[in-house]
């Protein structure tokens, strides 16, 4: 059995199809927050990752000039538009420029999955079919490509996603242990969750309220998200085990948005978990 | 049709760059989860986080920093985060608490005061000021129906341009 399969170029040119598009139209709809953010308080200014090198915010026009320059830098990877130069680029820019939106005061983590499959998709040959790069060299969409590069690019962004997720699940056991999966933590975020969202002027969710009463209900729910974050890198050993944690981690997202009223827009989109629904079998 | 290879050519030096790479993503994602070893809170970073998110200890009371909207009959309403900054309810429940911290409640809620006047929104048409407070709450008594704070102190009071109190 290989270790990384081989598949056609259609998969890698599939995934940047769809994350490339995804993240292009998340952060149009976005344009005029981040322009805000942009010329925000210097004093909220709290610089985390690459922006670091910065000890105060750009000038806004220069935020600005990154933050659109990635938006066309977007449109071409999608596009897949010489690929081998915009690719790297692409993921910098998304990374600088989701870096510096997270240097606020506030790490949104909803956001870290696809800056980092697109740091994947970039360096990877995801160009080879799909694109205008595939058109321009062999005159098709869907040239008869296939090489374990192709497969190892949906098997790396499994990884990554894999890894993030564990990385969660060992956040809440260094917190509380084990009885993290009693379900108490969850229930009192969710009650934290709710006086937050209406003293801050937000809706909060129903549900969540309705279920307070019931702490075996969170300990359930609780139980099962550990389980399933602590499982995830198991989606890099088999295109079954990939597939039953995609299943799994967007019913979690479903649950949190239900329950606690907060929306992880790339999860809830299924476009992030892609690379595991089309994972290819080991031969 | 003859079947071709990637655009990269394979061979030792593609699978050696593939597997550095990859190895140097993985490890640069991985390595954050250290600070999971400290006792105080570690600063988070991205896009390699630690993900602290829904792991901290929680008690059954929580402080929190927002703005009340002060009507002419002496009744109150919370305002919308957004009349104090874009990025966000979190990014602005952060960034007021530090402010507030750092003494800068009554300037906060200038701002709001007069981001609520430009903007206009009928719901808060009928708020005459903007207060600026650090409450404390207790979650049972909120999810029992009680909005009362255990202790609320004014950060910062500002009347809303044009709404003139009489």
């Amino acid at each position: 059995m290989s270790l990384l399969p081989v598949a056609g170029a259609a998969l890698p040119g599939l995934l940047r199809l769809a994350t490339g598009a995804y993240v292009l139209q998340h952060a149009a709809r976005r344009r005029r927050m981040h322009r805000r953010l942009h010329r925000s308080d210097a004093a909220a200014f709290a610089p985390v990752g690459p922006v670091r090198v910065l000890r105060r915010p750009l000038p806004p026009r220069a935020a600005d000039a990154l933050f659109d320059a990635s938006l066309v830098s977007g449109a071409l990877m999608t596009a897949g538009v010489a690929h081998r130069v915009v690719g790297p680029i692409h993921a910098a820019l998304l990374t600088w420029v989701y870096a510096y939106r997270n240097s606020f005061s506030m790490v949104y983590h909803h956001e870290n999955p696809f800056v980092l499959h697109t740091m994947v998709l970039g360096l990877a040959p995801a160009a080879d079919a799909l694109s205008v790069d595939a058109l321009r060299r062999d005159g098709t969409l869907l040239p008869p490509r296939r090489s374990w590069m192709y497969g190892a690019t949906p098997l790396l962004m499994n990884a990554v996603s894999g890894a993030t997720y564990a990385i969660s699940g060992a956040a809440k056991l260094a917190a509380a242990g084990p009885a993290w999966a009693g379900g108490e933590h969850m229930r009192s975020q969710v009650a934290a969750d709710a006086l937050r969202k209406e003293m801050l002027g937000e809706r909060e969710t129903r549900l969540g309220r309705a279920l307070y009463p019931y702490p075996q209900v969170f300990a359930v729910l609780a139980a099962g998200s550990l389980v399933l974050e602590l499982a995830a890198p198991l989606a890099v050993l088999d295109h079954r085990c990939a597939r039953a944690i995609a299943v799994g981690a967007y019913g979690m997202h479903v649950g949190i948005r239900l329950v606690m009223g907060i929306t992880f827009p790339y999860q809830l989109s299924g476009v992030m978990f892609l690379p595991m629904l089309l994972s290819p079998a080991r031969r | 049709m003859r079947q071709l290879e990637a655009s990269i050519p394979d061979g030792p030096v593609a699978r050696l760059a593939g597997a550095i790479a990859a190895g140097a993503l993985l490890a640069a994602i991985c390595l954050p989860a250290r600070r999971l070893a400290r006792r105080q809170e570690a600063r988070d970073s991205f896009p390699f986080s630690h993900y602290p998110m829904f792991s901290a200890p929680r008690k059954d009371t929580v402080g929190l920093v927002h703005m009340l909207g002060r009507r002419e009959d002496g009744s109150s309403t919370p305002l919308h985060h957004g009349y104090l900054g874009p990025g966000g309810l979190n990014q602005v429940r952060r960034q007021i608490r530090r402010r507030v911290r750092e003494g800068d409640g009554q300037l906060l809620a200038e701002r709001a005061a007069t981001e609520l006047a430009r903007r206009d929104r009928p719901e808060d048409r009928d708020v005459r000021r903007v207060d600026v407070v650090r409450a404390r709450y207790s979650y049972p008594a909120f999810l029992a129906g009680s909005r009362t704070p255990l202790r609320i102190r004014v950060a910062g009071s500002a009347p809303v341009p044009g709404r003139e109190e009489r």
